[in-house]
């Protein structure tokens, strides 16, 4: 598995094709499910609504959610090809990526 | 120095270009027209025909036009008593066997609409005139949650007091009053609005506070009717500003809107089919219908005649028949039945297929608390007409109408997972057209049961809740659905978590 600063770098990378924020991260759901199997979905937070933007609209029954900032989390369903450290990993890439794209 | 704040105001509400955005060729998406050729078109429906309708709404699809024509034209009482099966059928494959309950809170009854049927009409000198303090909202707030409510609709006049900011700090307040139950505390959850239409810029600000579900009633239709009673000198006189309110909130984010009409006020098959016409141009223009339907029917107002007297009053049969026709017409949408019609007519129209209503109800601006002062002997515990829009049919307690339905072997939920999930707008309405949301609905509904029975309920509510309570557990266990992964072994646990006095646990 890679570490947080070469899952960032491809992230950005897979973001950079995209303008708008909500392309963008469903570029990064579509890589995400690709590479490690990780289905995701990301929702703007106001308040106490999360509100689905991007990801995988299939996605029935997310049971993790984790708050990336105070505008965005994600859910995602958890996977067995992922150890915690990994899923982490990937987290944390999340975090740095909405915490330089978004408006916070 | 009021009055001039109020017309200046007044007159910058509208906001012409966000309406003109919305209309297709100039023209709106109520074409009086083509409604009464469709329903004189279907005004003799065979049954053959009505039947394959019937069979396209248990399909979970949403029926075109002509189709509701045909419905609403059915004299056969026989083929009533399929569609009444069929409404109840919809609304058990899609949100499965629980009934949503709210609490309305009045916040205001300043209004600058003169609406010939509303108590709250400005020209109404016998209503007494209040907005609460933001102390008040969170009295009212506590109030509310100590009967067991997780849900609110929150209720505003239209008024420059009352208008979008004031709004915000609401929804912002209610959501900060925390309860203390058991091991942890009690909340609302999801608080919805029912207010005037706004701006664009102005629902963002609700947007951002969190807003749950945005409600606005076109009241009527029907564009003369319309006329007759709001004039043309307020805002609300502006049809059209009204009719593409929720057009803007969901151009604003909020993806939760909710329609409804004024049952009373003019024919009430040409209202079925005007709601339906809006459901479909929401789908058109944004691909999400609304989220709830209501169809309050018109009751005494103080000081109007209009709500006494209306030639287009509804009767009871025909109020079952038009919820019926609703059910069947947009099938994933809730259905929303409030306590301004009786115990009796509510048992009636749950059966046809609704899936939220309220009980506990106080309807007066700072109603709930004036409820508890009455309980300590300072006042009188009667509906104040003076302070209310209109008035209420059941006033039983939130208790009472849970045992009722548990007795009947329907769950209550408190549930609002949905949109704490990302299950909003699109999102929720892929789900519930594919009958997914019920499952989640099933589930949540027994967490948020749990709670009630430990928390609030009588003995005698708990009594029926326990076994029916286990009744939905073991039908959780036997769906198919439940045995994907951990779905059951999470259901599970969260429910243990939940009878140990955890609390706010959802899926």
């Amino acid at each position: 598995m890679a570490n947080v600063t070469s899952i960032s770098d491809k992230i950005s990378r897979i973001a950079a094709e995209q303008i708008e924020i909500p392309d963008k991260l469903n570029a990064i759901a579509a890589w995400l499910e690709k590479e490690y199997g990780l289905r995701v979905n990301f929702c703007r937070i106001f308040g106490k609504r999360w509100s689905y933007v991007s990801g995988d609209r299939q996605m029935e029954f997310a049971l993790n959610r984790i708050r990336l900032n105070q505008q965005y989390g994600v859910f995602y369903v958890q996977n067995k090809r992922l150890s915690e450290d990994d899923l982490e990993r990937i987290l944390q890439a999340l975090t740095q990526f909405l915490a330089k794209n978004s408006n916070e | 120095m009021q009055s001039v704040k109020v017309s200046e105001w007044t007159k910058n509400v509208i906001k012409p270009d966000e309406i003109e955005k919305y209309l297709i060729n100039g023209r709106d998406f109520i074409d009086e027209d083509v409604i009464v050729s469709q329903l004189q078109a279907n005004a003799k429906p065979d049954k053959a025909r009505v039947r394959e309708i019937i069979a396209k709404a248990m399909q979970i699809e949403r029926l075109e036009p002509q189709e509701t024509a045909a419905l609403l034209n059915v004299t056969d009482n026989d083929l009533w008593n399929e569609m009444y099966a069929a409404g109840l059928a919809i609304k058990r494959k899609v949100y499965d066997n629980r009934i949503v309950f709210f609490a309305p809170l009045y916040c205001s009854n300043l209004c600058v609409n003169n609406c010939a049927y509303c108590g709250f009409r400005y020209e109404n000198k016998e209503e007494k005139r209040r907005i609460l303090t933001m102390e008040e909202v969170r009295q009212e707030a506590v109030a509310v949650i100590n009967e067991g409510h997780k849900r609110m609709i929150v209720v505003f006049g239209e008024h420059p007091r009352s208008a979008a900011d004031y709004i915000g700090e609401t929804i912002r307040n209610i959501y900060d009053v925390k309860v203390p139950v058991r091991t942890g505390y009690s909340a609302i959850r999801r608080v919805n609005i029912n207010a005037a239409p706004m701006s664009i810029a102005d629902l963002k600000k609700l947007w951002e506070v969190g807003i749950g579900t945005y409600q606005v009633f076109q009241e009527t239709y029907h564009k003369q009717t319309y006329a007759d009673l709001h004039p043309l000198n307020t805002i609300k006189g502006n049809y059209r500003w009204r009719l593409y309110a929720l057009h803007r909130a969901m151009e604003a984010g909020i993806d939760d809107v909710a329609v409804g009409a004024l049952f009373g006020l003019y024919d009430w098959r040409f209202e079925v089919m005007g709601l339906l016409y809006h459901a479909i141009d929401l789908e058109r223009q944004f691909g999400v219908g609304p989220h709830t339907i209501s169809f309050p029917r018109m009751t005494p107002a103080s000081g109007s005649s209009l709500s006494r007297n209306s030639n287009w009053l509804v009767s009871d049969e025909n109020f079952k028949r038009l919820v019926t026709v609703l059910r069947l017409s947009v099938p994933y949408t809730g259905l929303i039945i409030t306590a301004r019609e009786n115990a009796e007519v509510r048992r009636e129209v749950i059966g046809v297929g609704c899936t939220q209503t309220d009980a506990s109800t106080r309807i007066g601006v700072g109603g709930y608390t004036a409820a508890l002062q009455a309980l300590a002997g300072k006042k009188t515990d009667e509906q104040e007409i003076d302070e209310q829009q209109f008035t209420l049919g059941d006033t039983r307690s939130l208790d009472e109408v849970v045992r009722e339905l548990a007795e009947k072997g329907m769950i209550t939920s408190f549930c609002t997972a949905g949109y704490r999930c990302g299950r909003t707008g699109d999102k929720i309405m892929g789900l519930l057209k594919g009958c997914i949301e019920g499952k989640f609905c099933k589930a949540n509904a027994v967490l948020t049961f749990r709670e009630y029975l430990d928390d609030y309920a009588s003995p005698a509510t708990k009594a029926i809740g326990e076994q029916l309570i286990q009744k939905e557990i073991d039908e959780i266990k036997a769906m198919p659905f439940f045995q994907k992964g951990r779905m059951l072994e999470t259901f599970e646990r969260m429910y243990k978590q939940v009878a140990d006095g955890e609390r706010d646990i959802y899926i």
